[in-house]
C-alpha cells in the first residue's frame, strides 16, 4: 500500500523546516514502532525531502517547483518473510493503518520458515561531508532568474536553449525494535543544458552535478553548450565501423554506469553477467580491464561523498572494486556476509565511484590521433547482453572528427554496439579524473583515449 | 518443490476416502505449530482454501472423452459446499475464483461454468495469471493421465481457441515436453492417494522414458530411479521386508549412473540403500538415551533426517513429528542430523559448542519435538582473497544424505529399505505413516 502525498505531513514539515530532523523523524518512528502486533521485528524508515527546481526549453521557463515530501516505510520481517508498507501519513490513523496493513500481510505470508535472524545492523560509519547551506539556500526567485540568464545568450545567437537546475536536501533514518537508529541528511545540486540550432542541425551540452550549488559554474557550462553547439552544425555522415575514440569524462562515466549496474556478487557466482566466471563463482582476482585501471568509492571521499548508508540503513563502506585492472570486489547484501564470511558487514552496492587516470589532457589525446572521434556523450544507453556487457547507445550533443591530430569537422551521430569492458580493455591514454554529471550519486572519471571502438550505424539524434 | 507441497497441501485438503477406506490425511492440526489462531486460521485456511483449492481438482484426468469419477466429483460439490455456500456463480464470484470456477466447471462436467467462467477472465484481462495456470494445469492433467495421447491435449488446445484463449500457453503438451512433464514422477506419486492409480502412473511414466530415444534423454535420466523409488514405496506398504526389491532400485540407480551417483541427485545414497545403516558419531548428541549408545537403535524402525535448523520449514516438520511420535511412541525413533554453520539467529561467529547448544534449543525448546539430535562440527577452508568465502568441507557421515529434504528410513534389522521419498513434513506424511505401519509388521531382526 503506498499512500500519497498529505497536506498533513507538509504542514509538519513546514513547521520543521525543509527536511525532518532527527527528532522529528525519531517521534513519528517511536510512534509507529509502538504499533507493531505481532512476533518478529519491525523497522521503521523515516525519509523527508525537499525539491526546488526551474525548468526551461525552447528560450522560455517552463517550470518551477519547490516540493516537499515525507516517506514512511514499515518494515515487518518474522522468519524469511519480510514485507514492506509505505505512506506518506504520519498522524496517528495513518501510521496505524499502515502499520494494520504490515501485520495483515505477514500473517498471510505464514510463518513455515524458522527465524534466522541477522545480527544487528552496525550503526558506526563516517557521516561525510555531503550538506550545503549554499545548495538549500537557492532560494526560487534566484533560480529564476539565473535560468533566464543561462539561455538570454542563446537566444541572442538565435539558438534553442533548454535545460534543468534542480535542488534538494534529504534525510533519510531507520529506527528498529533492535535499537538500531540511524539518520543522516544530504544535498544535492544539479544543473544540465543543451543548445541547439534552430534549424536542428547541430547541438551542445554541459552539465555538472555536485552536493554543493556553489560548485556549479552555471554560466559556464552554458558557454560550453553553446560552443559545442556553434562547433557541431551541419556534421556530415562517415561510414561506421571501427574508431579510436577520445571519450569526455560524461562519455566514460555513461558507459561506467553500464559497468557498475553488474557488481553484484551473487548474481556473478550465479553465472549472470560479465563478471561471472566457472559455476560458483566470480571473476574476483581476475584481470577484466586495462591495468591502469583502478576503480574505488568512499563515502568519506569529499567528492565522493553519499549517504552514509544505504535504502535499506547498511553502512556504506569503502571499497576498491577494480584494483589496477584486477577485479576486486563486488556487493553483496549482509545475509550474504553472514553466510559466505560469518562477518556482519555488507558491502552495499554504489555508483559513486572514482577511476584512477592519467596525465594526457584531451588536447594530447586529439594531436596524438591520426583518425578518431571526440566524444561528449553517450545516450539511450542499454545492455544487450550481460555476459559479455555488449551494449548499445548513440553519440549526442556534439560528435566531431578527428584527422592527423585535428578535430576537421563536426560529424553525424553513431549508434555505438560495444562493452564498455572492451573499451577499458583497449585504453590508449587516461587523463585527469573530474567530477562529471550524476545526480543519483558522485561519480569522478578521466577522459579516456580508446582504439577500435565499434559504430555500427548512423544515428539521427544531433 | 514448490509445486510438490502446494499438490500435496491440497491433497490434505481432500481427506477423502481411500483404497483403504480410511482417510490417510494428517489430522486438521497440521498449522497448529502457529503462534496463534488467529494466524492459523489467515495464513492456512484462509490461503489454502480460498487461493489453492482449485489445485484440489489437480488429480482429476479432465478428459472429454472419459467419464468423470463420481469420487472427484463427490469432492468437487463437497469443496463447493465448504466454500461457497451459497452456490458458484460465475457472474459474481470474486475475480480469483475464476481459475476455480473453471476447474470445478470441468471437474463437475457443466461446460456452461466452466465457460462462463473463461470468458470472465478474459473479460477482465486475467490471462497471464489465472488462465495460463488453467492451461498448465489442463496440460498436466492431460499428460498425466494420457502420456501417449498427445492429440488429445491438443483438442483441448482447439477447445481454449473456440473460447477466445490469446494468451500464452507455455506448457501445452508437445513432444520436446514430454521429458520435463514426466521427470518427477516423485510428484506424481505424492498427488495421488489411490495406490493403484499411482502404479498405473509410474508405469506410464517409466514406458515414457523409456520410448524417448537415447539422445533425449538428457536431464531426465533419474526418471527411471524416481519412479523405481515410488514403486519400491508400494511395495513395501505390502511387502514390508523385501530385499530384493530395495536391491533392484540400487540396481536401477547403478545402472543409470554408475559412479556418477553424486550428479543424480540423492547424493549417492541410493548406494546405501540395503546396507545396515550407521552407527553415526556427530561431535554433539542431545536428547539421547544414556543406553543408547548405538544409533540406529535394533528393534526399532529409525527415520534419519538431516535439517538445516536455521533455514528449514521445520515448523511444518514438528508437526509431523508431534503425531508419528504420538501415535508410534518408543517403535519409532527420529534421528534429526545438523551440522555447524559457525552462525545462528543473529549471532555469528559461534564456536561449534555453541552453535550446537543453540540448535539443540531450537530443537527441544521451540519446536518441542521428541527426537534425538545430532550435532556434526563442519570445518571451512577460506578462498584465497578477494573471494574470501568460507567453504564447508565434507562430512563423510553427511556426504551422501545431505542431498535434500527426504528422510533415511531405516527398517528394525538397521538396514537401510528406502530414501528419497518420503520427508518428515505433512506432504508426506501419510505415506510414511502408512509405510511404518507397514514396517512394524515385521520381526524385530
Amino acid at each position: 500500500m503506498i499512500r500519497f502525498f498529505n497536506p498533513a505531513a507538509m504542514a509538519h514539515a513546514d513547521r520543521a523546516g525543509l527536511i525532518l530532523t532527527r527528532e522529528e523523524s525519531a517521534e513519528i518512528a517511536r510512534r509507529a514502532l509502538a504499533m507493531q502486533n505481532g512476533p518478529g521485528d519491525m523497522r521503521v524508515g523515516v525519509g523527508s525531502t525537499w525539491e526546488g527546481n526551474v525548468r526551461w526549453a525552447r528560450n522560455r521557463l517552463t517550470a518551477a517547483g519547490d516540493a516537499r515530501n515525507i516517506t514512511i516505510r514499515i518494515q515487518r520481517s518474522y522468519g524469511y518473510n519480510n514485507l514492506e508498507v509505505q505512506t506518506s501519513r504520519i498522524d496517528d490513523e495513518g501510521l496505524r493503518d499502515a502499520a494494520a496493513t504490515a501485520e495483515d500481510q505477514l500473517r498471510d505470508a505464514g510463518t513455515a520458515i524458522d527465524p534466522d535472524r541477522l545480527p544487528p545492523r552496525r550503526t558506526d560509519f563516517p557521516s561525510p561531508r555531503i550538506w550545503s547551506d549554499n545548495t538549500t539556500g537557492f532560494a526560487p526567485e534566484g533560480r529564476a532568474k539565473l535560468a533566464a540568464d543561462l539561455l538570454a545568450p542563446a537566444a541572442q545567437a538565435a539558438l534553442w536553449s533548454a535545460g534543468y537546475l534542480g535542488l534538494s536536501a534529504n534525510s533519510a533514518s531507520w529506527f528498529g525494535t533492535d535499537r538500531e537508529a540511524i539518520y543522516a541528511t544530504a544535498t544535492m545540486a544539479q544543473c544540465s543544458l543543451t543548445v541547439r540550432s534552430q534549424q536542428g542541425s547541430g547541438s551542445g551540452w554541459a552539465g555538472f552535478s555536485s552536493y554543493d550549488w556553489n560548485a556549479i559554474d552555471a554560466t559556464a557550462l552554458a558557454t560550453r553548450a553553446r560552443m559545442k553547439c556553434e562547433t557541431s552544425k551541419n556534421p556530415s555522415a562517415l561510414e561506421p565501423g571501427h574508431y579510436t575514440v577520445v571519450l569526455e569524462p560524461q562519455a566514460v562515466a555513461d558507459l561506467l554506469d553500464l559497468i557498475m549496474q553488474m557488481t553484484g556478487r551473487e548474481p556473478a557466482e550465479m553465472g549472470y553477467g560479465p563478471f561471472a566466471d566457472r559455476p560458483g563463482f566470480s571473476k574476483l582476482g581476475k584481470k577484466v580491464v586495462d591495468s591502469r585501471i583502478t576503480l574505488t568509492s568512499d563515502p568519506a571521499d569529499p567528492l565522493l561523498g553519499t549517504m552514509p548508508f544505504d535504502d535499506e540503513g547498511e553502512p556504506q563502506i569503502p571499497a576498491t572494486w577494480i584494483d589496477r585492472g584486477v577485479l576486486t570486489a563486488l556487493a553483496y547484501g549482509r545475509r550474504y556476509a553472514v553466510n559466505n564470511f560469518n562477518e556482519n558487514q555488507a558491502l552495499p552496492w554504489t555508483s559513486a565511484v572514482r577511476m584512477s587516470g592519467g596525465t594526457t589532457s584531451i588536447d594530447e589525446m586529439i594531436s596524438t590521433t591520426k583518425r578518431g572521434l571526440l566524444v561528449t556523450r553517450f545516450f539511450g544507453c542499454q545492455i544487450l547482453d550481460s555476459q559479455s556487457l555488449l551494449s548499445t547507445g548513440h553519440t549526442r550533443d556534439g560528435l566531431w572528427l578527428i584527422e592527423n591530430g585535428k578535430i576537421t569537422r563536426p560529424v553525424k551521430n553513431f549508434r555505438f554496439t560495444d562493452s564498455p569492458l572492451f573499451m577499458l580493455n583497449s585504453v590508449e591514454a587516461l587523463g585527469t579524473p573530474v567530477p562529471v554529471f550524476h545526480p543519483t550519486s558522485p561519480m569522478i572519471v578521466p577522459p579516456i583515449k580508446s582504439t577500435s571502438f565499434n559504430f555500427t550505424r548512423l544515428a539521427d539524434a544531433v | 518443490m514448490n509445486r510438490l507441497r502446494i499438490l500435496a497441501v491440497a491433497g490434505l485438503l481432500v481427506a477423502g476416502p481411500t483404497v483403504a477406506g480410511q482417510s490417510v490425511a494428517p489430522g486438521a492440526t497440521v498449522y497448529d505449530s502457529y503462534p496463534g489462531p488467529t494466524a492459523c486460521i489467515s495464513a492456512g485456511d484462509r490461503a489454502l482454501m480460498r487461493t489453492y483449492w482449485n489445485r484440489i481438482l489437480d488429480t482429476l484426468p479432465i478428459d472429454p472423452s472419459r467419464p468423470i469419477p463420481a469420487i472427484a466429483q463427490d469432492e468437487a460439490r463437497r469443496c463447493l459446499k465448504v466454500m461457497v455456500p451459497g452456490g458458484l456463480s460465475a457472474a459474481t464470484a470474486p475475480e480469483r475464483d475464476v481459475a476455480a470456477m473453471f476447474y470445478l466447471g470441468r471437474a463437475l462436467d457443466d461446460d456452461a461454468l466452466a465457460t462462463a467462467a473463461w470468458k470472465r477472465a478474459l473479460k477482465a484481462q486475467k490471462i497471464r495469471d489465472d488462465s495460463t495456470t488453467v492451461v498448465w494445469h489442463l496440460d498436466m492433467s492431460y499428460a498425466n493421465g494420457h502420456p501417449a495421447h498427445l492429440a488429445t491435449a491438443r483438442r483441448m488446445a482447439a477447445w481454449l481457441d473456440t473460447l477466445g484463449y490469446v494468451g500464452e500457453r507455455p506448457l501445452l503438451p508437445n513432444d520436446s515436453l514430454w521429458v520435463s512433464q514426466h521427470d518427477d514422477p516423485n510428484g506424481l506419486a505424492q498427488t495421488l492417494v489411490d495406490t493403484a492409480t499411482m502404479r498405473a502412473e509410474l508405469n506410464l511414466v517409466r514406458q515414457n522414458y523409456e520410448a524417448l530415444p537415447v539422445g533425449h534423454r538428457k536431464g531426465a535420466e533419474m526418471s527411471p530411479v524416481g519412479a523405481q523409488q515410488e514403486e519400491l514405496l508400494l511395495h513395501l506398504l505390502v511387502n514390508p521386508r523385501s530385499d530384493s526389491a530395495v536391491l533392484a532400485l540400487k540396481a536401477k540407480s547403478i545402472e543409470v549412473l554408475g559412479d556418477r551417483q553424486e550428479e543424480g541427485g540423492y547424493g549417492g545414497a541410493m548406494m546405501l540403500l540395503g546396507e545396515h545403516y550407521g552407527p553415526v558419531h556427530p561431535d554433539f548428541w542431545f536428547g539421547r538415551m544414556p543406553a543408547d549408545s548405538v544409533l540406529p537403535r535394533p528393534g526399532r524402525i529409525t527415520i534419519v533426517q538431516v535439517v538445516v535448523p536455521r533455514l528449514c520449514t521445520c515448523e511444518y516438520m514438528a508437526s509431523t513429528i508431534h503425531r508419528l511420535k504420538a501415535k508410534y511412541g518408543d517403535s519409532v525413533d527420529i534421528v534429526l542430523l545438523a551440522q555447524t554453520a559457525g552462525h545462528f539467529n543473529g549471532q555469528i561467529k559461534l564456536a561449534p559448542r555453541d552453535e550446537a547448544a543453540l540448535i539443540a534449543k531450537r530443537v527441544f525448546e521451540e519446536w518441542k519435538v521428541d527426537v534425538t539430535l545430532g550435532v556434526f562440527t563442519t570445518s571451512f577452508v577460506p578462498q584465497p582473497d578477494p573471494d574470501r568465502r568460507l567453504f564447508d568441507q565434507v562430512i563423510p557421515a553427511l556426504r551422501h544424505i545431505r542431498f535434500g529434504n527426504e528422510a533415511l528410513v531405516i527398517d528394525r534389522r538397521g538396514v537401510l529399505v528406502l530414501t528419497g521419498v518420503v520427508s518428515l513434513t505433512p506432504w508426506t506424511e501419510r505415506l510414511l505413516d502408512r509405510l511404518l505401519e507397514s514396517l512394524l509388521r515385521t520381526p524385530a531382526n
